[in-house]
């Protein structure tokens, strides 16, 4: 090929590469960090008329004040959203959402809906929290602006792992939630929360959560034994009969399951390894780790009854019998086979060491 | 040590990778209620089986492209065999054109018009089948240094949520073969149809070596069984069917606290685009050197600006989703002829090449 040619060449691809800058920029989905408002929690309760009222928690970029809370009533939450957005200086922006809180009359009517729209719509990470409150949203929300003098992300930080998560809170995300509608077996959790007295936020314990509706509630020495069943109790303090407090430093869980008669049995076994925090009245090893033992099964097979009334498989208990059941009977998992299940747990402990005191 | 044959069985690894994630998990959650890892097993098997007597075929026949080897049967048979090949490859762009924008802007980029989209991804495979089948190689290994990093730091997070529990029952008591009739499992063979044409048209400074070529397929057995098996220990079955991209949203639950970046989701998306992007260059350019031999008088960069602006204009055309749905439909026929008839064909005109060779040598 000659020189000519080849320059030409050249020329004409510096062209078309030209001619593609503006596709590369992505313009249309441009828009400037100060022309953004990027809530961390959402609120949604419902009002008299049936309708939904949203409130938007925006940690404030200005000097004057930590937090912006907005409020909007209407059909859809996402018309809501369009809404408050017109009526803003600048566009809401859901991306970062990190909590939503609805209100307990609202859980106990069914968020069904608003859960399929989330997960429909992927402004909203499926991995944003879900918590109910206890208190009117209204109230709630004051409350938390009146607190947040020195943080705007209060309510962030009490859920995030690495901050002020406690294994007596129940961690439940979005698309966990949309599973459980869906799934024939498995039930959730959703911490309870309200304004605290001296600190911001008070947890209540945990909703039973079924099929998108509330239908029961747990307190938080429970949900710790809901979330040791799902391995997530590491760091959970146990207090003993007001004489000894135990750290769990891990836990196990195996099971074994058998059908007999059409009626479902199974019989789990918790291996905890603790460490001794506090010691009054001076018990031996034995007499902890019997009390421990006794403590934490009966707090689950109170659970565990509960439950089982409600039909709610919090525990999902159902997977378990996954080989013996077909889809079918899967589905009817929760009504027939659940309230008839025979279910035992065993619990044994380890006490890994004693702290820094060799004796009790 | 012998570095022949990578470049072809890279080309071939990273079209696939660019399929699987996105379109194949769906597709085959609709098809399969149980046991997902029989389905995966017998299509993937046939995969593997096809590519083996493709790249036999080949080689007995020489070192000459599929065109050539077609045509030393007879004068038509070519025409009446490549034809279909023709088609089907301009329906493959147009589906993974519009199939791949749609779920670009669901994940990130919600206000960008489709068309631009298209536009983009049709250009960036223009360029690439414009510069030819050994720059395309070469960019293929680089895009392997790149991004296969990114996606395995991804994949070993997603394993984050999994329940292995829903893996239960490995084996369905009932389980029956009905759904290998069913259109959604024929629509699901998408990602093994077609990926590997292109070996039967490389020039002859890239080589293929049976061995490299199967180890990549190999390579690629726990990629399809992830796609499928990731969203289902997540979410479930009956979850995990709901969704349009089910290995997108298992992505999106991972959650890394220690991380930077909130959704890891993009990096995942980004590196396996730009892996489906070589595999539209690589069909844009199969297609061309296709029309190429049929209709030799017109200039091979006249032919390429027609057939992208022609599939452009078509994939512009197409209406909605559904849509797409039905022409996925359409086109099993030609699916299924370009999956296993076209390898068949080429080991059988190979084997007899190759026998004639022998006999002519016992001969002299």
């Amino acid at each position: 090929m000659d020189k000519l040619a080849t320059i030409r060449i050249t020329f004409k691809f510096v062209l078309l590469l030209v001619a593609m800058v503006p596709f590369v920029t992505g313009c249309w989905d441009i828009k400037d960090i100060n022309h953004r408002s990027l809530p961390v929690i959402m609120g949604i309760s419902l009002t008299e008329e049936n309708q939904y009222k949203v409130f938007l928690d925006i940690p404030a970029t200005n000097e004057t004040s930590t937090v912006n809370i907005v409020s909007e009533t209407g059909d859809t939450i996402n018309k809501i959203i369009d809404h408050i957005s017109m009526n803003m200086e600048t566009q809401v922006d859901l991306l970062h959402l990190k909590i939503v809180i609805v209100d307990k009359n609202f859980a106990r009517n069914g968020m069904e809906d608003i859960i399929s729209a989330f997960n429909r719509s992927r402004d909203i990470s499926s991995k944003t929290l879900f918590a109910i409150s206890d208190q009117g949203l209204d109230q709630f929300f004051s409350d938390m602006a009146a607190k947040s003098e020195h943080s705007g992300n209060i309510i962030y930080d009490f859920f995030e792992e690495n901050a002020g998560w406690n294994p007596q809170l129940a961690d439940t995300r979005i698309w966990q939630m949309f599973r459980s509608i869906h799934s024939y077996t498995h039930d959730v959790i959703v911490p309870i929360i309200r304004s605290g007295r001296s600190t911001s936020i008070e947890c209540m314990g945990s909703a039973i959560i079924k099929n998108g509706r509330m239908t029961g509630q747990i307190g938080s020495d429970e949900t710790l034994v809901a979330n040791a069943f799902y391995g997530k109790s590491a760091f959970g303090k146990v207090e003993i009969m007001d004489s000894t407090t135990v750290q769990i430093i891990s836990n196990r869980l195996t099971h074994h399951s058998w059908m007999k008669n059409d009626k479902p049995y199974l019989r789990s076994h918790l291996r905890l390894k603790v460490t001794i925090l506090d010691s009054r009245g001076h018990l031996t090893e034995e007499q902890i780790k019997e009390r421990l033992e006794a403590l934490l099964t009966s707090r689950l097979d109170q659970m565990f009854k509960k439950t089982q009334k409600e039909q709610a498989d919090i525990f999902a208990l159902g997977q378990y019998f996954r080989n013996h059941l077909n889809r079918e009977q899967l589905r009817d998992w929760r009504t027939t086979y659940y309230p008839n299940l025979d279910f035992k747990l065993h619990v044994t402990t380890i006490i890994e060491n004693r702290g820094n005191l060799k004796n009790l | 040590m012998d570095k022949s044959g990578y470049q072809a069985a890279i080309v071939y690894v990273v079209c696939h990778m660019g399929l699987i994630f996105f379109l194949y998990p769906s597709d085959l959650f609709s098809a399969m209620d149980m046991g997902h890892w029989i389905g995966i097993s017998i299509s993937y098997a046939l995969h593997a089986i096809a590519l083996y007597m493709y790249v036999k075929g080949l080689q007995w026949a020489a070192h000459r492209n599929v065109v050539d080897i077609f045509g030393s049967v007879g004068k038509f048979l070519p025409w009446l065999l490549l034809l279909p090949a023709l088609l089907y490859f301009g329906v493959a762009i147009i589906i993974t054109i519009r199939a791949y924008s749609e779920m670009l802007t669901l994940v990130f980029l919600s206000s960008t018009p489709l068309w631009a989209i298209q536009l983009l991804l049709i250009s960036i495979a223009f360029l690439m089948a414009w510069q030819g089948m050994s720059s395309m190689a070469r960019t293929s290994v680089l895009l392997v240094i790149l991004f296969t990093i990114p996606i395995l730091f991804v994949l070993c997070f997603s394993f984050q949520n999994v329940d292995w529990y829903y893996l239960l029952p490995i084996i369905d008591p009932g389980q029956s073969f009905h759904f290998l009739a069913k259109p959604d499992f024929l629509v699901s063979l998408f990602v093994y149809a077609g990926g590997f044409f292109f070996l039967g048209l490389l020039p002859p400074s890239i080589q293929i070596s049976t061995k490299k070529m199967m180890l990549g397929c190999l390579l690629l057995f726990p990629m399809f069984l992830l796609s499928v098996y990731l969203p289902l220990l997540t979410f479930g079955h009956a979850t995990a069917e709901l969704y349009e991209f089910p290995m997108l949203m298992t992505i999106d639950t991972v959650n890394i606290t220690w991380l930077l970046f909130d959704r890891v989701t993009i990096f995942f998306l980004l590196s396996l685009m730009a892996f489906a992007f070589l595999y539209l260059g690589v069909t844009l350019w199969v297609l061309v050197t296709l029309a190429k031999r049929a209709v030799p008088f017109i200039p091979q960069n006249v032919l390429l600006i027609a057939l992208t602006i022609g599939l452009f204009a078509i994939s512009i055309a197409i209406p909605n989703w559904d849509y797409l749905k039905t022409l996925q439909g359409w086109i099993i026929p030609l699916r299924l002829y370009m999956f296993l008839v076209i390898p068949l064909i080429t080991f059988i005109i190979g084997w007899r090449h190759k026998h004639k060779a022998n006999r002519t040598t016992e001969v002299t």
